[in-house]
């Protein structure tokens, strides 16, 4: 199956980068609580032209403002229509009459809504269609580019560093991003009449600023549009990109006339898990998983095998790490004789050494010394496949805070040698402290707890297959 | 629709298939069922001549096996008392004229079309799955396995792929079951033959791949052992 991929980046790049916007709707109101969207888009450095649009007035915000879209002097690339929903099929037919290509309906009370509101997104999607028109809402926030810094939200965002990661969402709650979850790109496809979730992952994987796509969905809008996006996952991964998808919402849909088992058992959330892992997509539930997740993906080198070591300050985390392998299914290595050896020499003779690995007693001879050696022999180690970290950080007034024990130097110095994950779960006051020292060490990835790491670890491994033998 | 077996009985006006119709179409693209003799029945004939005549069959599977009363009328016939396990002559012929009796006791005016042996296949290394196929709004066809038998709805642990799956599918699916322990080793009995499993369930997706027409479709229980595997039930829906 050939993709037009080509195609879907034309449609919907005046979506995110247009050379010019016209606002519909555009208001001289300013200040917090406003949420005005001119406002928002000169704030955030867009250089593109700006066209406000509203008969109630000659200027908006330093700009001269139009009557109607047709009376634009120049061509326009974008048009966000945020009006009544009564006048919004005479503004689509204006716009189609201006050769508009792109529209944003952030207006809500559509076929969602009544009788009244199917009759008027009938009417301006028919004007739409015969235009060649795409439109992306309605009830939407629309887009977010931190790239090329133009955004049609009407809630205020502002500039900040981004990673490659594509947004695509249903509702503009996630424009917000998370402190572990900083997007490049996002797009709110609302209702999703037209441009939708799979147009989304479609552009971003073209888009060579986007290594990882997020996925929120309710459900499709269209039939027959699993299909298209079952082709679209795995296109983006065949091209290296990671998806993540979180899917809400149970709809009744298509649970019909039904007689077997088998039609009974396929509820939507069980379906989707199932597909999901069949185009090898990233299932997440809730917002620290999403965090989790996309930074082990973004940050972590994959994993060959399941095979985990642990080097730990205290054994009572070892006993957790164990339930929490056994939770996702990892492995702990068979240390090589070597990397016994080199950890055997620092610690006290009648200490066993066993993985997890007890690290704590030869940290008494000289932390530094005992970090470095037990890290570079697991990552050396050919047994071992992800090497995790669990390090008590002392709250000791007087004492250095960070780095007390040489833990930190000793992962910035070996982690970024060798092609394999280190997680480092800190436990003490310094934590946060501690995530903001090893923030940008390659191949390091800071969790808060130890079920944490694990999940993370089971995201960065091969698939767990359990075969009967 | 491809399946000459399945054309057939649409073109009848057929739309929902039991077990012998669904067997047919089953054994068209390969996949194990076990060995079957129907025998007509008539008002009157002895049990004796229902048994010379199914051991008289080329089909005949031999001792143990299952015979079963063939009703459109019945559905679920273990609870009606229409399907008994039997291991001689002896067995057989108490077994034929009990099953009739109480085919006739389900409903006063029943429809009877015949007397039908089959091979039982189960053994105390076997173990009974889930292999099915439902058409999904969205996805299109979604294959489905789980554990089957008489507390599927119970335990509710089936996995879903839409087609055409591919082998590694079918490892992922058996390894996402809850009840995944139970096809290994497993209180003395051997682990089911994979191979089989996936042999199987690829047939099928190639069969409804080919005969999209297949609504829905069960095979409960699928018997699968440490060897073999058999459609023991299967039913379906067409449109």
């Amino acid at each position: 199956m050939i993709i037009d991929l080509a195609g879907v980046v034309e449609e919907l790049e005046p979506f995110f980068n247009p050379r010019s916007v016209a606002i519909v709707g555009a208001t001289i109101a300013r200040g917090p609580g406003v949420f005005n969207v001119m406002e928002n888009l000169i704030s955030f450095g867009y250089k593109g032209e700006i066209y406000p649009v509203n008969p109630k007035y000659t200027e908006v915000l330093g700009k001269k403002a139009y009557k109607s879209v047709k009376e634009i002097p120049g061509p326009v690339d974008l048009v966000l229509i945020a009006v009544g929903r009564a006048i919004v099929p005479s503004i689509v037919k204006e716009c189609a009459e201006k050769g508009v290509k792109s529209v944003i309906i952030v207006t809500q009370g559509f076929a969602e809504a009544d009788e009244e509101g199917k009759k008027l997104q009938d009417e301006f999607m028919k004007v739409a269609r015969e235009a060649g028109m795409r439109i992306v809402g309605p009830n939407t926030l629309g887009t977010h580019n931190f790239i090329d810094n133009f955004t049609s939200s009407f809630i205020p965002i502002k500039k900040r560093e981004y990673d490659p990661i594509g947004v695509v969402c249903q509702t503009g709650l996630f424009f917000a991003g998370f402190p572990r979850f900083k997007y490049a790109k996002a797009i709110d496809v609302g209702a999703a009449i037209d441009v939708d979730h799979v147009d989304a992952i479609r552009y971003y994987t073209e888009d060579p600023n986007i290594k990882q796509i997020f996925v929120h969905i309710e459900g499709f809008a269209k039939p027959g549009r699993g299909k298209d996006f079952i082709e679209a996952v795995r296109e983006a991964k065949r091209r290296g990109k990671d998806v993540i998808v979180f899917k809400v919402g149970e709809t009744e849909a298509g649970r019909k006339a039904v007689m077997s088992h088998t039609g009974t058992l396929a509820v939507e959330d069980k379906v989707f898990d199932g597909i999901l892992r069949q185009v090898e997509a990233f299932r997440v539930r809730d917002y620290n998983e999403l965090q989790l997740v996309s930074s082990a993906l973004l940050k972590l080198p994959r994993m060959k095998g399941r095979r985990i070591a642990m080097l730990t300050h205290h054994g009572a985390s070892g006993v957790m790490a164990k339930d929490a392998a056994e939770e996702f299914g990892l492995e702990w290595a068979d240390l090589s004789e070597k990397t016994i050896k080199a950890i055997k020499e620092l610690s006290p003779p009648w200490l066993p050494i066993g993985n997890p690995v007890d690290i704590w007693p030869g940290l008494m001879g000289g932390p530094m010394r005992m970090h470095k050696t037990a890290l570079k022999a697991v990552l050396e180690d050919e047994n071992v496949d992800g090497v995790l970290l669990s390090i008590h950080i002392a709250d000791y007034s007087g004492w250095p805070a960070v780095g007390t024990y040489g833990h930190v130097d000793a992962i910035a110095e070996l982690a970024p040698q060798y092609n394999k994950p280190v997680i480092v779960v800190p436990i003490g006051v310094e934590q946060e402290a501690t995530r903001k020292a090893l923030e940008n060490i390659k191949n390091v990835l800071v969790c808060d707890t130890i079920r944490d790491a694990f999940k993370a670890f089971s995201v960065i491994a091969p698939p767990e297959v359990q075969v009967p033998k | 629709m491809k399946s000459k077996a399945l054309r057939e009985v649409y073109e009848k006006g057929i739309r929902v298939l039991g077990e012998s119709e669904s067997r047919k179409v089953l054994e068209e693209y390969g996949i194990p069922c076990p060995k079957t003799v129907v025998i007509g029945y008539d008002e009157g004939k002895r049990a004796e001549e229902y048994l010379r005549e199914l051991k008289s069959s080329s089909e005949w599977p031999g001792y143990p096996l299952f015979l079963k009363i063939v009703s459109p009328d019945i559905i679920h016939k273990s609870d009606a008392g229409v399907v008994k396990r039997v291991v001689s002559d002896d067995e057989a012929l108490m077994a034929i004229e009990t099953i009739i009796r109480n085919a006739k006791k389900y409903k006063a005016d029943v429809s009877i079309n015949g007397i039908l042996a089959s091979q039982d296949v189960s053994s105390p290394e076997t173990r009974e799955l889930l292999i099915g196929a439902v058409y999904n709004e969205h996805f299109g066809h979604l294959i489905s396995l789980g554990i089957g038998g008489v507390l599927t709805e119970v335990y509710k642990d089936v996995e879903f792929r839409a087609i055409p799956i591919t082998e590694s599918d079918v490892y992922s699916m058996v390894s996402r079951l809850k009840g995944r322990a139970m096809l290994g080793p497993f209180r003395g009995m051997r682990p089911i033959n994979m191979s089989v499993l996936v042999d199987v369930v690829l047939k099928l997706s190639k069969m409804i791949e080919e005969n999209p027409e297949i609504r829905e479709i069960d095979i409960n229980p699928f018997i699968i052992g440490p060897e073999r595997g058999f459609a023991v039930d299967a039913r379906m829906r067409i449109e």
